[in-house]
């Protein structure tokens, strides 16, 4: 087990790796001048040059290589050209909005797609199975931004049950203050009883949530249900039975404890896939999240931000896949694999 | 008395490429106390026979028409839900042939014994249902029971998890036991100990027992009476000896001649030519008729009927009992 | 599955699968996959012929039309205008002309990339096998759409990078599925036979391994035409594929944005032509994988 753990945490440092150095070099040789957007379209030549020396740019491609890991480490990403505020300041303050996003979606997804996932394996072939089966593959067929549109024609252009975009009321913001614990929003705002802020934010994420979750939603329920058929037709649910026990134990604890695994695993897919499903999705909703950093740098070939958010994406991912990978090593089915204890 | 009686019974399969029939038997009866064997190659239907007792056959496999009646009450005709409350478990039960894959990997030998016993026993305290277990692990003869009960399946022997899946099937009480070729995934000598336990079981817990196997000659020494099944159909049943020692249908035969047996050691061993008829696809008159040694014209024009050899001996041939 | 295993039946389904007819029947049977293989020829169809079926051809070009600005769908304009005046329904049909296009190129360009590599790497194994192994490593920890947005973001944005960037995303995973498929192949006889008779490497590998293992990544492939789609149409979505006028379903989508309060009709055709596409591809998908899977053949 932990030499198994090692073996992950080396390939994740050198996925990590990879991708700084990849995204480094890709910036670097793409052709658009940093100092010229850092100073502005009206600069003189000896602005130009002087931001050159600012930046770091006259220096040789290694050692601004070089230069960037060392100040990675340290959690300097450099400055933003668009907004001269350095990066990771930036990311600090979106990476909670977009967290708190993804948590509730993926806890939304993980919850509805299990529950349909095992009802539409249990009824298999049943009206009910056809019709969450059609669902789930329409679903994952939809494009999420599309799929925020329409639902903003319906649940706030049309019906005025929610907020159309943002992430609260500005005005929320001056009357009442919201206090800084964890740095999420919500949880900050229900932590300290700022109720008034609490319920503003929770409406304002009900369309990104369910747009987040929807995908990921879908995606359990097929995985499940795939799984859970294969769990149900083996010896020990068919002993369960024989021997028996009441369906409802046979189907939630002898059969679902042999899926639940693999269905948190597919909580990192999940998560990451609300993640990255947050960088289209966040711009229909004005969300003042990373997905929202990323268009706003990709617009402006903002390349210190872009190679920021690539990184931040990295680091998430490889976490994700760590946590898959420990769910799975936690398996004694698995363990038993690997030649018992 | 008989404690189980079949009639007519057909069981089909919805497949994709058609309905399939994998199982047909005019009349099987089991007597109270008795072991009933039976035997036939892997397809024969030996499976879906152990599954249709129990009322657990897959969601495209059903049985169409015919009675399966336990004591009286017609299993295919109790909805599921008051089978499973009444009978499967209770008074059914079953082991199956890989005792690996019946016992839930995830959870230890003392969970998986004691949710059965709770169940069956709702009124007992956490205390007397770890006693229950104990006992229930003593009377398979289960060694070191304490030490046992604290293990995942995979953590023990082929042989002490197949005695920890018959300690789980008697738990309820039950009487009748269908055991699915318990004994097949098992080494030789580990086989013997657990035919020894069945018999003692049996003796013990006055059990009738439906012992599934492909080895005839091991049926016929644990059995009474034999049931020959090929391509889903019961085609000879009768008392043990007699089944092996006066075999009346051609298939019986040539399944005997294909066991080794010592006297005829250095001889090539007889197959059967052929295949067993795909079951999509049913021959119209006697399902051997492909491959047996004496098929006439009518065999393959009809289905043969069911022939008295002796008392309780019947095979299922045109010619039966006539040829020698 | 002890008990199932003995379900010989099951295994006599496999056997009869494998004539083509019978796939083909097989396939078939189920309404729905029957239904998505009418629609994705339709839109084949329309994509070919759109300047014929386009209402107004000349808007599905982009030419603009400013006093027809927004106007209901009507029989005149059955997906009603956009903000330049242009018919939408004949900005969607000559859509289905990119997406189609970007979907086939995409996959067969990554494709062209993951089969030589795959092949070599499963052939020779060893050193080679393990550089491959790890670089598809680093793209198989992220989803493809992510390595498409940050490929892109670098690449710039336009249509063609964005086709770049979706077959820099995807060709690892079919280098994964024809490796693992050549080194089951190099161990069968046909193989051993070729070689003892002196047949070189490279002839091995594409004329005796390739024409063997090529089937399960076409059929991988096929299955991912409508992921291709959607990916494409979320990158034109955040500005870094198509660019206007293209009559890119996603960059549609992505300019009705600022009118959804007033003209609904605007955001919502355009997506939906891209979730009945992309439902197709995925039910054709589906309906492949039903009938291959050994284990859902019963039903």
């Amino acid at each position: 087990m932990g030499k198994f753990l090692a073996r992950r945490l080396f390939t994740g440092a050198f996925v990590l790796f990879v991708v700084v150095t990849v995204a480094f070099l890709l910036a670097a040789v793409v052709p658009s001048d940093p100092a010229e957007k850092w100073v502005g379209p009206h600069a003189t030549s000896e602005q130009k040059a002087a931001a050159r020396i600012e930046l770091g740019l006259d220096k040789p491609l290694v050692v601004r290589y070089v230069n960037y890991l060392v100040n990675l480490v340290k959690g300097d990403m450099g400055m933003s050209i668009v907004s001269h505020r350095p990066v990771s300041v930036e990311l600090a303050e979106a990476i909670p909005n977009t967290l708190e996003l993804v948590i509730w979606s993926v806890a939304l997804a993980f919850l509805a797609g299990l529950f349909l996932g095992v009802y539409s394996a249990y009824k298999e072939n049943t009206a009910l199975d056809h019709f969450s089966r059609f669902f789930s593959i329409s679903i994952i067929s939809t494009p999420s931004f599309w799929l925020a549109l329409i639902l903003q024609i319906i649940f706030s252009s049309t019906l005025h049950w929610l907020p159309l975009t943002g992430q609260m009321d500005t005005v929320l913001k001056l009357t009442h203050p919201l206090t800084e614990v964890t740095g999420l929003p919500l949880l900050d705002s229900i932590i300290t009883g700022n109720w008034t802020v609490a319920g503003n934010l929770a409406l304002h994420m009900v369309l990104p949530v369910l747009t987040l979750s929807s995908f990921s939603l879908a995606l359990t329920a097929r995985m499940t249900r795939s799984i859970l058929l294969e769990v149900l037709n083996e010896d020990y649910i068919r002993a369960a039975r024989a021997y028996g026990l009441k369906e409802r134990v046979v189907l939630w604890r002898h059969a679902i404890k042999n899926v639940i695994g693999t269905v948190v695993t597919m909580l990192a897919l999940s998560a990451g896939n609300a993640l990255v499903n947050t960088f289209v999705v966040e711009a229909v909703f004005s969300w003042p999240g990373v997905g929202n950093l990323i268009a706003r740098s990709v617009m402006n070939l903002d390349y210190p931000a872009i190679i920021g958010v690539t990184v931040f994406a990295a680091i998430a991912y490889v976490l994700l896949n760590l946590v898959a990978d420990i769910v799975i090593a936690l398996d004694p089915r698995v363990r038993l694999a690997q030649g018992g204890n | 008395m008989n404690i189980l009686e079949i009639r007519n019974l057909s069981v089909k399969a919805r497949t994709i490429l058609g309905t399939a029939s994998l199982l047909s038997i005019q009349v099987l009866d089991l007597g109270a106390g008795e072991i009933l064997g039976i035997v036939g190659e892997s397809g024969s239907g030996k499976s879906i026979l152990a599954l249709t007792i129990m009322g657990l056959l897959p969601t495209n496999v059903r049985a169409t028409s015919g009675s399966v009646t336990y004591r009286g009450q017609d299993l295919l005709r109790s909805s599921a839900r008051g089978l499973s409350a009444r009978i499967r478990g209770k008074e059914i039960t079953m082991i199956f042939q890989d005792p690996m894959a019946a016992l839930n990997p995830v959870f230890t030998v003392r969970q998986l014994l004691e949710e059965v016993i709770k169940e069956h026993h709702p009124d007992y305290d956490s205390k007397r249902v770890r006693g229950a277990a104990l006992e229930m692990l003593q009377l398979v003869k289960l060694g070191d029971p304490e030490v046992t009960l604290q293990k995942y399946p995979h953590e023990l022997s082929g042989g002490m998890r197949q005695r920890v899946l018959i300690a789980m099937a008697l738990s309820s009480g039950a009487k009748l036991l269908v055991s699915d070729e318990a004994t097949r995934a098992l080494d030789v000598t580990i086989q013997a100990g657990i035919l020894k336990l069945l018999e003692d079981l049996r003796n013990k817990l006055d059990l009738s027992t439906v012992f599934i196997s492909s080895n005839i000659a091991l049926a016929a020494t644990v059995c009474e009476r034999i049931g020959v099944l090929y391509a889903g159909e019961l085609i000879e049943s009768g008392p043990a000896r007699e089944v092996i020692a006066d075999s009346r249908h051609p298939y019986t035969r040539s399944f005997l001649a294909s066991l080794p047996v010592p006297e005829r050691k250095g001889q090539p061993l007889p197959i059967i030519a052929g295949r067993s008829p795909d079951p999509l696809n049913r021959p119209r008159g006697c399902s051997f008729a492909g491959r047996c040694p004496i098929v006439e014209d009518r065999c393959r024009a009809e289905k043969p009927p069911m022939l008295q050899v002796s008392d309780g001996h019947d095979v299922l041939c045109h010619k039966g009992g006539t040829h020698q | 599955m002890a008990v199932s295993g003995d379900l010989t039946f099951q295994r006599r389904a496999g056997r009869a699968l494998e004539s083509s007819r019978t796939f083909v029947k097989l396939l078939f049977r189920n309404r729905l996959t029957g239904a998505a293989f009418v629609v994705v020829t339709l839109l084949v169809v329309v994509a070919l012929l759109a300047p014929v079926l386009a209402p107004y051809p000349d808007d599905g070009r982009g030419v603009v039309n400013p006093s027809e600005r927004f106007q209901k769908p009507s029989s005149e304009h059955i997906f009603g205008t956009d903000d330049m005046g242009r018919d939408i329904l004949s900005r969607v049909i000559f859509g289905t002309r990119i997406s189609l296009s970007i979907s086939l190129v995409t996959i067969v360009a990554a494709m062209l990339i993951a089969i030589p590599l795959g092949v070599i790497a499963g052939y020779f194994g060893g050193f080679i096998d393990e550089i491959l192994m790890r670089i598809t490593d680093v793209f198989l920890s992220f989803p493809p759409l992510l390595i498409a947005i940050v490929v892109a973001s670098f690449l710039g944005p336009s249509l063609e990078n964005a086709m770049i960037a979706i077959v820099i995303a995807w060709w690892p995973w079919y280098s994964r599925v024809i490796r693992a498929q050549v080194m089951a192949a190099k161990e069968r006889p046909y193989v051993s036979a070729a070689r003892c008779i002196g047949t070189s490497d490279w002839k091995i590998m594409f004329s005796h391994i390739l024409p063997n293992t090529i089937a399960p990544v076409i059929i991988q492939a096929s299955m991912d035409l409508g992921c291709v789609i959607l990916t494409a149409a979320s990158l034109s979505f955040i500005g870094l594929g198509a660019q206007p006028p293209q009559p890119e379903w996603g960059l549609i989508v992505s300019s009705a944005r600022t009118y959804i309060l007033d003209a609904w009709w605007y955001s919502v055709f355009p997506g939906l032509a891209i979730l009945v596409t992309v439902l197709s591809f995925n039910l054709i998908g589906d309906g492949l994988r039903e009938v291959l899977d050994p284990r859902t053949r019963v039903r």
